[in-house]
């Protein structure tokens, strides 16, 4: 593949990324600026002394430490 | 091509900032500086593993454990709540089968895909035509391993392990140092037992040349490493997390498989938490998305500066047979495995967590493997006896 074919490779991967993109961005909501805050940061309040439950660490739908650790499921 | 970059750097940095919130657009320029500082110090993974697999030189390694030690003292400090004003959240992830699997997947499909997490995305930047199906198969192995996740996780597993919970933040840091400068000194000892002269993880550059460095490149490995460190931190602060690459991977295609009539929705890993609220919001308010996109374009932007924006393509049947199967191994050891050569390895031992460290093991193992199974296929030749005397 020649130098000219190549280019028009990368040239239409990187427009077909931009529309699916721009598809994406105008289909779905934004979040609210609070919401925001929180959304890698999966924040719990827990008792003093109260332990984490251990099954918690594995599941991506509940959160996890309180206020120091990201989902596992969102690295 | 500079202005043309710098320009859709500039659009899309003022986009985030008019039209989406929170620090959306300090990410991406966050982003480009990592696409940056990637680019111009060509700070890389799997090449470098493998020419310490075959050939013991273990400049790049040296580097990597560099960047360890250096961002393991950043974070410590910052995660152990040495500042209280900085709340953020460490890469923490379960110790447990999955990540041993899904690290010696992704450490086979490194070398097999010919990059990595931020590998992939740097040399994509570059224009490396080829690096684009690795890129896309990736994101089908990571929307695969999103399916199958829940499925591995009820496997044998002891759950996060945090070293600074543990031991506390100075106790787990110092122990930390330690073990990596015991590292750095082993692959040192290797590689000077192999090799009669030993590659510098260099720092210096000539009189004169340094505002000339700075901005074309070629970087010192070692500005790579103060670079990435330093914007790995920024990003704890301002993102809130460490740096992270491949959740987005599976992001994109479980959009995309929505597109198309899917319903990733359906399946555990979709279905709450933080992973149901992006699949549910625009890709632009995802920090790891929009950074990735920031990687890219600072490479492009660099590789442009540089002068080193060729678009090429070197596709023999071969290359798209390793392309293909090495992204499907990145991508569904990444999902497995709780990152990748970024979230898992660098973010995962920087927070002082556990699974970093056995990401480290297994993932270099499948990297051993990978290196074998490339001179099995033919693409590289096979390893000179008089290295594998040493």
């Amino acid at each position: 593949m020649n130098r000219k074919q190549t280019r028009i490779v990368i040239g239409a991967a990187i427009s077909a990324a931009a529309i699916a993109v721009v598809v994406d961005h105008t289909r779905q909501r934004l979040p609210e600026p609070e919401k925001q805050l929180a959304s890698q940061q999966a924040v719990i309040i827990i008792d003093e002394g109260e332990e984490l439950p251990a099954e918690s660490d594995a599941d991506c739908g509940k959160p996890t430490a309180a206020g120091r650790q990201a989902s596992p499921c969102s690295l | 091509m500079v202005l043309m970059a710098s320009l859709a750097v500039l659009g899309i940095a003022l986009y985030l900032q008019q039209s989406v919130a929170g620090s959306q657009y300090l990410s991406f320029i966050i982003g480009v500086g990592l696409g940056v500082a990637l680019m111009h110090a060509a700070f890389g993974f799997s090449g470098s593993w493998r020419v310490f697999i075959r050939d013991r030189d273990g400049r790049g390694i040296r580097a990597q454990l560099l960047l360890l030690a250096l961002t393991s003292l950043l974070f410590f400090p910052v995660l152990g709540q040495v500042f209280p004003s900085l709340q953020a959240a460490s890469a923490l992830a379960p110790v447990g089968t999955s990540v041993i699997v899904g690290a010696f997947l992704f450490g086979i499909g490194m070398q097999l895909g010919g990059g990595c997490g931020s590998g992939t995305l740097y040399t994509m930047g570059q224009g490396q035509v080829d690096m684009l199906i690795t890129l896309t198969f990736f994101i089908v192995g990571a929307t695969i391993g999103s399916a199958h996740l829940q499925w591995w996780l009820t496997l044998p597993g002891y759950g996060s392990i945090s070293l600074i919970e543990q031991f506390g933040w100075w106790q787990a840091l110092s122990g930390q140092l330690l073990l990596l400068a015991a590292l750095y000194v082993l692959v040192r000892y290797l590689d000077i037992r192999r090799n009669a002269k030993l590659n510098p993880v260099d720092w210096q550059v000539p009189p004169g040349e340094f505002g000339q460095r700075l901005i074309h490149g070629q970087w010192p490995l070692f500005w790579g490493v103060i670079a990435l460190a330093l914007l790995n931190l920024s990003t704890l602060v301002v993102a809130g997390h460490p740096w992270s690459v491949t959740y987005a991977f599976g992001l994109w295609g479980a959009k995309m498989w929505a597109a198309l009539g899917g319903d990733p929705a359906s399946w555990g890993y979709w279905s709450s938490g933080y992973p149901a609220q992006s699949l549910n919001s625009s890709v632009l308010a995802d920090t790891t998305s929009v950074m990735d996109f920031g990687i890219m374009l600072g490479a492009l932007l660099a590789a442009a500066l540089a002068g080193k924006f060729a678009p090429a393509m070197n596709l023999s049947r071969m290359r798209v047979f390793t392309a293909v199967l090495g992204g499907l191994l990145l991508g569904y050891g990444a999902r497995l495995s709780f990152g990748c050569n970024i979230g898992a390895l660098v973010a995962g031992i920087s927070s002082g967590s556990l699974h970093g460290w056995l990401w480290l093991v297994a993932g270099f193992c499948g990297g051993i493997a990978g290196v074998y199974l490339r001179i099995w296929l033919r693409v590289d030749k096979p390893i000179a006896d008089k290295h594998r005397a040493g």
